[in-house]
């Protein structure tokens, strides 16, 4: 195993760690009723913001991507089954590319 | 909570997590083959899962590492990209009351899907976050050594159509949990902002900002919409009756 590698792999390691580990050290101070009550939008925000980003990539295959999620949401919102969402998505997307 | 309640909790967890480790497959692979484009040996490949376990880091250092980009900026890079995971512990440690001890064992193992999990449950407890977290961890490290073993036999064309998997698996996390007109908002104004900020900064930093005004979006709106809601008319007090 390369050294500079392992040394890099170690960082990195060490980084995530500590931001993960931070946000836990700040609830201990920051627990205030406005804070409580803007968290409470932290997963639904940073899943959408992330949703965003996953559409358009790769370049030129964000329709059947876009139609896919939207696929899956309507499935899931109907079912409330995260399978059958899964399942939903995925077909209309393999029929999307093919067609 | 004795030992059997702990254990039926962190199989709760398990169970919740396994529709959403389908999205690590795509993942894990995409990973493992760029990690060999990359040049790292299969045991390389490996402790970087292990030791670092978070998706998005692992798959832009090993973007970062064929450029033959400079250590440091591969580190700068990776705090950026998981600067949002700030708001994950700062949330669930409103929520849950832990020892310094669990603390530093959940936020080793804590993930996007494993934080969402746990928070859209009522009740959620620690027994409950670990167990997602570590059917997440041994899903991604298994899928991982998967990879190392048997990725070069995967067709190009089914890798591009496993890629749709990540989109797929966040809409029917977010899709259950949305229920007020002001998370409407807050996921709305996030999504936006996500839009505009990502083509002018690192992946991490926009996540951070969409969440942080979507938020406040949704925070405001509740704020604004108890503010303007009129007070209810007061019960009319029933007048005692005496007893004859």
């Amino acid at each position: 195993m390369n050294g500079g590698t392992l040394g890099l792999i170690l960082a990195l390691a060490l980084v995530v760690y500590g931001l993960r580990y931070a946000g836990f050290a700040l609830a201990l101070v920051a627990r205030s009723p406005r804070v409580l009550d803007y968290s409470r939008f932290v997963p639904l925000t940073v899943f959408a913001a992330l949703l965003t980003r996953a559409i358009p990539s790769p370049p030129g295959e964000w329709l059947p991507r876009a139609l896919a999620i939207g696929c899956a949401g309507i499935a899931v919102h109907r079912t409330k089954q995260a399978w059958f969402g899964l399942i939903a998505g995925f077909v209309a997307y393999a029929l999307l590319r093919r067609w | 909570m004795n030992a059997r309640a702990f254990r039926a909790e962190f199989l709760q967890g398990c169970r919740a997590m396994l529709p959403i480790c389908v999205a690590a497959i795509p993942a894990a692979l995409a990973f493992t083959i760029g990690a060999r484009e990359a040049g790292l040996s299969g045991g390389e490949t490996m402790l970087m899962s292990l030791a670092i376990f978070a998706a998005g880091v692992q798959l832009s250092a090993i973007g970062l590492l064929q450029a033959d980009t400079p250590g440091l900026l591969i580190v700068l890079t990776a705090a950026l990209l998981a600067s949002y995971s700030l708001l994950f512990g700062l949330s669930l440690g409103a929520k849950l009351s832990l020892s310094w001890r669990a603390r530093a064992v959940v936020a080793f193992f804590l993930t996007d899907a494993a934080y969402v999990i746990t928070v859209a449950r009522q009740g959620t407890t620690l027994a409950f976050l670990l167990g997602a977290e570590l059917a997440m961890y041994a899903t991604w490290n298994l899928c991982t050594l998967l990879g190392v073993a048997f990725g070069s036999r995967i067709p190009v064309s089914f890798q591009a159509e496993l890629g749709i998997v990540y989109p797929l698996m966040l809409v029917v996390i977010i899709v259950p949990i949305l229920r007020t007109r002001a998370e409407l908002v807050a996921v709305v104004v996030a999504g936006g902002i996500a839009l505009a900020v990502t083509p002018i900064a690192p992946a991490g930093v926009a996540v951070l900002a969409a969440s942080l005004v979507g938020s406040a979006a949704g925070g405001g709106w509740s704020a604004l919409l108890g503010a303007l809601r009129l007070p209810r008319p007061h019960a009319q007090p029933q007048p005692r009756r005496e007893p004859s």
